[in-house]
């Protein structure tokens, strides 16, 4: 490792700072969010297309939606709207993919954990579509503790690997399996009282 | 096809749970790279502390070379001398560290480190560690010695935040150790500033910096200023008071300075002898990004 002086050090600078570069089409904004926001959004695609020319395409498909977005969006977090935007582009990415040949990655294995308990017969699609289920998940999703919410997300919008998890909330692996049983269970009974056939 | 459904389902979250979730996010793998932080410091302060251990014990019995901080050999740089740091503040530190070592290892991976020092009285604050009151007067001096670098991660909770210098060279100083507290209390920030060399602790108060509880963007720099040294926090622009030193064979001089990245601040500690001043080595010094991996 090398010295490094005090002018070499190159901060981050802050979110409002690169939205409002968005906002003045400054080309700057891009290169601002790569170097804040690169590593974290990398891992997003990870999870989900496990190919990192796929991630290195994924973000920038995401530079180029935010870009696109801002203006006029004005974003309140900015990490999660390109988190969002990653998310969308990378299972857009995985999609096209497994079209072409089937792929494996955590975000196919977190949804097979979730499809263990949805409907079995071919109805359910149908079902599913004349019901609101994004409405019913949101609403289990903010019924949950800080905890279990963080997990839901980290496991099944963001297709985390469990290991990950256990680093992040710092508790032992069987600990986060025990807590995403109870939320699978938990989702089933909602599913149920919304009178979705399981 | 249902799994479309189910993927557009979860897809279609509402962005305020995505953005609270994201926060948190932030928030927990701070947390966990703190706790990592913690353990490679400590794992390697403890084969350190047991080197140095050995090495001053073996010293303390040849009467003809008693350790003191101004016999000791100037620095030779390039390495050659085994790291000095010290991150147990205290020997129960040091016994329950390695207790749970013994007792399982595997646990420890789990053990929230920071817990070791949360509820700990803090020592530094004994009033016969610091002549308070007096405006201290650094020497101006061009040169020196660097013998280390921190990171200080710290959260927002308080006297959690500690931080640690890793000496690189530890040639002129037996022992040395940094600590800085900061205490949210109210609007309110009390923060302190302690270092220990060769046993004597130094303590700088920042107290009454007016910061705003976001934190972030505290910034407190050592500057030096008409022949003096003072302590000043960026954001209110308020002049701090260093308190004497006890030790007047050791000179240091403290060039702080942060780095934002949310709860990170890294500051740099200069110190030297008289004797080392022809012995500079800044490829001794070793910046270290808390977060790099």
């Amino acid at each position: 490792m090398e010295l490094r002086k005090k002018s070499q050090i190159s901060y981050p600078i802050s979110d409002e700072e690169i939205i409002e570069l968005y906002w003045l089409r400054d080309e700057n904004a891009i290169k601002e969010t790569d170097k804040k926001y690169r590593k974290y959004l990398f891992n997003i695609a990870y999870n989900i297309v496990s190919d990192r020319d796929d991630c290195e395409e994924c973000l920038n498909d995401t530079y180029m939606g935010a870009w696109n977005s801002m203006p006029t969006a004005r974003p309140a977090v900015l990490q999660a709207f390109l988190s969002a935007i990653m998310r969308r582009s990378a299972i857009d990415c995985f999609k096209k993919k497994t079209r072409l040949k089937r792929g494996t990655s955590e975000f196919t294995q977190s949804f097979s954990e979730l499809e263990e308990f949805i409907a079995n017969d071919a109805d359910m699609a149908e079902e599913i579509e004349n019901k609101d289920l994004s409405k019913t998940i949101n609403d289990y999703v903010r019924s949950l503790s800080e905890r279990q919410m963080y997990i839901f997300m980290s496991r099944y919008y963001f297709s985390r690997p469990i290991k990950d998890i256990v680093k992040y909330l710092g508790c032992s692996t069987s600990t986060v399996k025990k807590e995403i049983a109870k939320i699978k269970e938990g989702l089933k009974i909602k599913l149920e009282s919304e009178e979705y056939e399981l | 096809m249902k799994k479309d459904k189910l993927t557009d389902a979860i897809s279609s979250i509402d962005q305020d749970i995505v953005e609270n979730f994201v926060l948190l996010d932030a928030k927990l793998q701070k947390k966990a790279a703190l706790r990592k932080s913690k353990m490679i410091k400590i794992l390697s302060s403890a084969a350190c502390l047991v080197l140095v251990l050995s090495i001053s014990m073996s010293l303390a019995f040849d009467k003809e070379n008693p350790i003191t901080p101004n016999n000791n050999k100037p620095s030779t740089g390039g390495g050659s001398v085994p790291p000095a740091s010290y991150h147990f503040e205290s020997e129960d530190d040091l016994l329950l560290f390695l207790d749970l070592i013994r007792k399982d290892p595997s646990e420890l991976k789990e053990y929230d480190l920071l817990e070791v020092y949360k509820d700990s009285p803090p020592p530094y604050f004994d009033i016969s560690w610091v002549n308070p009151g007096e405006l201290f007067e650094f020497p101006i001096e061009p040169h020196g010695m660097w013998i280390g670098v921190t990171e200080i991660p710290y959260a927002k909770e308080k006297f959690e935040n500690i931080g640690y210098f890793t000496a690189k060279d530890s040639t002129s100083i037996e022992k040395f150790s940094h600590r800085f507290y900061r205490d949210y209390s109210g609007t309110e920030t009390i923060s302190y500033s302690v270092i220990t060399i060769d046993g004597i602790a130094y303590c700088f108060d920042l107290r009454k910096t007016d910061e705003k509880q976001s934190g972030i963007k505290s910034f407190i720099s050592y500057i030096r200023q008409g022949g003096k040294f003072y302590m000043k926090s960026e954001l209110c622009g308020s002049e701090i008071k260093f308190y004497k030193m006890k030790n007047p064979n050791t000179h240091i001089y403290l060039e702080g300075f942060t780095y934002f990245e949310d709860y990170t601040v890294s500051m740099r500690i200069f110190v030297y002898n008289k004797e080392d001043i022809d012995k500079i080595n800044l490829e001794q010094f070793v910046w270290r990004d808390y977060y790099e991996e």
